[in-house]
């Protein structure tokens, strides 16, 4: 089997400073705000996976930064070929080197084709490719709305192992992206861009996000409910993204940005669009720190995706017993399972296991947590309906 | 066999009535009688208008009401398969019986030592309904399944309340559970705290150990539990509820599957409510009330809702001084009709009661082995697992390859002479139906049942737009969701339409 790479190395770089992004001028904003490559570590855990489970084909992969550099500084066993896309030397890379990178690929007839980078990457490996070869997304970018994704770079490697070996069947899945420009405004607005063809294994692809789901009406009780039972005067609360945790700060009559972290003490806005290092001052500053996330639609992400702020450190130091996670009952029933993709598997995996989720007034829904980094260990029961394909 | 249902314009019958009429005929001697009984009643009790009365004569009510019933459907013309609902053929036998002026010409304020008869009747209900459930005592006060529950969940609170532990808010309810059961616990001020299914259908005992904590009030479950799957694990989730203080709590829905063969009690439940409208063949789905016994273990019995039937050696008697009772849950003795119809079932089935669920089983299997191998169908939970009393298939598979859903096949199923399944409960399946055909439908109904699910899945993967356009043979057609939904075209109540009218 002769596998593709592509690298996107900024990718993934907006999300722990704030940004909704790092495509285009965001990645200057990025770097301004001190942000750390992604990439790389998704890259290599990809690729040891890969060794791990006996990976036997070539890996043909974009030049420098865009792949090769992680093959070559790779210390497990793989064979591999470098294309000459981006040219040698070349340390800026653009959409324009990734367009380039995949037509190439295809050209050398690829049976797959993987990308390392988030909604942005996604939608320019689709146009590179045209639809002439399978796409497989590791997950490394902040937005990560579109099909194409696998739950984790693990996972992401035995998908491929199970497409080598005639297991999984290739689908068609919605590539999907957010307009970035009107984002700042606090828009969601998210455009499907085409479709790519992907390999399927159960359980194993996260389906594209699903967007609005459950009433205006189950997000006030489940606000209401959360204000009343749970939130206390002493204690620093760390709203990420959403209509739901919007739905408190309203409540509260607090401003909040629709899919920033925000930050309330004492039922007063305490930060408005924080980034990683935001919150992690914040934390040090109070006493007591709670995070309040919501469930992301039929994907079932609680951390990792679109909240990357929440990053292992952040995680590390509010703890399992101050997370609260939010979601009207008609998103969760549509869930097997929620995810955390901290980029950190043994933090993954020690928070993983039954959660409660607020899902009403009065109502919570004991829900299986699992570690995405690790999702193959827990995925062994077949046909099982908990472990299976959500959506 | 083809089925055509009636279809009659027939106007409301107070449309139907004319004021210009002949009014009804009596002669001369009823209406010196009626003069005289007029006589009796003080001035100030009588009525000032006239009663609003359809003036029709009686061949013209016997029509109309003939007319409806031939628009309508019900177990007394073919089979009602609602999962969850128990919808058995109610005997003519108890019908008749219940209709004796004994019991339906009774007042409730009536001396009790000329209604002896009707009490021996609930007092022996009361015993029979604590045996068949392994409880200690019972109360056939509350007049609905959900009334039951209801009581059953006040009971777990004033339980707690009584010991001082006020920090038990949460009741555990299995996502698989009634509707009503989380909507009984929520009325009664518990949190709800929802517990998963395990792939084998049966509750996820690790998720429920995960919540369990001195917050636990109690549990609801009902066993077997909608997939109409057993819960083995039983007596470990009463022994992590009791190892809490925490009360179990039995929703008797779905007691048809196992009744006579295992008991409640015996599960370690503590509280149980019956729908004896449903196990105990008392006929509803407008055929009559409700009747929603609840029963308790021996140190629970007085939080019962009274009054309860008590015999004090030498006659029956109405007993109200239980210490700690939840009070009243409906107004007398709740709905006596049904105690009656349940009484003269559970006489008339003696021990063979047990056969009952044996059958109902049976029945069930072998539907299920002829529908679940169907192209598009499948059993999501338990795969490989017999049923009990109701077995759940998801047509999701279908919906994906063919565009026809769930709905579509139960509209098909109502051109075919059958009445629809549950659709779309429970929740924790997709696309799916619930289907009980209980103990007394005969081999030739459930594989006619069979054949139509055969049918339709043939015809929805051939010509599904014939599917979709389902049904036609009915008196009246698919309805617009929408429009039968939306508050402002809904078709309210005729009293409602009259008072839109005369405001």
């Amino acid at each position: 089997m002769r596998l593709g790479l592509v690298v996107n190395p900024v990718a993934g770089m907006g999300g722990s400073v704030g940004l909704k992004g790092t495509d285009g001028e965001l990645l200057y904003e990025a770097l301004r705000k001190g942000a750390r490559p992604v990439a790389p570590v998704r890259v290599e855990r990809f690729l040891r996976s890969l060794v791990e489970k006996g990976f036997q084909g070539v890996v043909v992969a974009a030049n420098s930064s865009m792949g090769c550099e992680y093959l070559t500084s790779f210390s497990g066993e793989l064979r591999y070929e470098c294309l000459s896309i981006p040219a040698p030397g070349k340390t800026e890379t653009s959409r324009d080197d990734t367009l380039l990178a995949v037509s190439e690929l295809v050209k050398l007839g690829v049976d797959l084709i993987v990308f390392v980078g988030g909604d942005g990457t996604a939608r320019d490996v689709l146009e590179g490719s045209g639809l002439r070869a399978p796409v497989l997304g590791v997950p490394s970018g902040v937005k990560m709305y579109s099909g194409v994704f696998a739950a984790s770079p693990e996972i992401a490697a035995e998908v491929v192992m199970r497409f080598a070996g005639g297991e999984a069947g290739l689908e068609y899945v919605e590539v999907a992206d957010v307009d970035e420009s009107v984002l700042k405004d606090d828009v969601l607005s998210v455009r499907v861009y085409g479709y790519a063809a992907t390999p399927v294994a159960e359980g194993y692809i996260v389906p594209s996000k699903e967007f609005a789901s459950g009433s205006e009406e189950d997000k006030w009780g489940i606000a209401k409910y959360f204000v009343e039972e749970f939130m206390r005067d002493d204690t620093l609360y760390l709203l990420g993204p959403g209509t739901t945790t919007k739905a408190i700060a309203d409540l509260l009559g607090v401003r909040k940005t629709l899919l920033g972290v925000d930050a309330i003490y004492g039922k007063t806005l305490a930060g408005l669009d924080l980034s990683e290092s935001e919150v992690l001052n914040l934390i040090k500053r109070y006493e007591r720190a709670a995070i309040v996330v919501s469930v992301i639609g039929r994907q079932g992400y609680v951390f990792g995706r679109g909240n990357q702020q929440f990053s292992a450190d952040v995680l590390r130091r509010v703890g399992r017993q101050n997370i609260y996670v939010l979601s009207t009952a008609a998103k969760l029933s549509e869930i097997k399972y929620l995810l955390i993709d901290a980029g950190d598997p043994d933090l993954e995996t020690a928070l993983s296991g039954y959660w409660r989720v607020i899902t009403g007034y009065g109502e919570e829904t004991v829900k299986l947590v699992l570690p995405a980094c690790c999702l193959d260990k827990y995925l062994g029961v077949k046909s099982s309906p908990h472990l299976s394909s959500p959506g | 066999m083809a089925f055509r249902q009636a279809k009659w314009s027939e106007p409301m019958i107070f449309e139907l009535s004319k004021s210009d009429k002949q009014p009804f005929m009596v002669d001369s001697e009823f209406r010196e009688q009626a003069r005289e009984a007029l006589a009796k009643i003080p001035e100030h009790l009588l009525r000032s208008t006239e009663p609003e009365i359809p003036n029709l004569s009686e061949v013209e009510v016997v029509r109309h009401y003939t007319k409806l019933s031939q628009m309508a459907y019900g177990v007394d013309l073919g089979p009602v398969p609602l999962g969850s609902c128990t919808m058995k053929y109610s005997p003519k036998i108890s019908e008749e019986l219940a209709s004796d002026p004994r019991v339906v010409d009774l007042h409730p304020y009536q001396d009790l030592d000329s209604v002896q008869g009707i009490l021996e009747m609930m007092y022996l209900m009361q015993r029979w309904l604590s045996d068949i459930t392994g409880m200690d005592e019972c109360s056939l006060q509350p007049p609905a399944g959900a009334s039951g529950e209801f009581v059953g969940a006040l009971i777990i609170k004033k339980y707690h309340v009584d010991k001082g532990n006020t920090s038990k808010d949460e009741m555990l309810v299995p996502e698989a559970a009634h509707g009503s059961n989380p909507a009984s616990s929520a009325m009664a001020g518990f949190k709800v705290i929802k517990i998963p299914t395990a792939p084998d259908g049966e509750t996820d005992v690790e998720a429920l150990k995960s919540v369990l904590s001195d917050n636990t009030a109690g549990l609801m479950l009902t066993n077997p539990n909608t997939l109409g799957i057993f819960e083995s694990k039983i007596v470990e989730i009463s022994d992590l509820l009791h190892g809490r203080d925490a009360l179990m709590y039995y929703d008797g829905a779905n007691l048809n599957g196992i009744l006579g063969i295992v008991r409640p009690g015996d599960m370690g439940f503590d509280i149980v409510h019956l729908n004896l409208h449903k196990t105990f063949s008392a006929p509803h789905g407008g055929g009559g009330p409700g009747g929603g016994a609840v029963c308790v273990k021996g140190r629970l019995k007085d939080y019962l809702p009274v009054p309860i039937v008590d015999f004090n050696g030498r006659k029956y008697v109405f007993k109200y001084d239980l210490s700690k009772s939840i009070g009243r849950i409906t107004w007398f003795y709740g709905n006596v009709v049904p105690v009656v119809k349940s009484f003269i079932y559970i006489s008339a089935l003696g021990p063979a009661l047990k056969e009952v669920a044996e059958v109902s089983v049976l029945n069930t299997n072998y539907l299920m082995q002829k529908v679940a191998r169907l192209k598009g169908v499948s059993l999501v939970y338990g795969e490989g697992r017999w049923r009990k009393h109701e077995f759940v298939v998801s047509f999701e598979k279908l919906l994906k390859e063919t565009g026809v859903s769930a709905e579509d096949v139960a509209k098909a199923l109502l051109d075919r002479g059958f009445h629809a399944p549950t659709i779309y409960f429970p929740l924790i399946v997709k696309e799916d139906h619930m289907i009980e055909v209980t103990e007394t439908e005969t081999k030739e109904n459930i594989d006619a049942l069979a054949r139509a699910y055969e049918e339709i899945v043939e015809l929805a993967y051939s010509r599904p737009e014939l599917v979709k356009s389902t049904p036609v043979n009915t008196s009246v057609r698919r309805l617009d969701m929408l429009t039968a939904n939306h508050p402002k075209t809904v078709t309210p109540t005729y009293k409602y339409i009259e008072r839109l009218r005369t405001r």
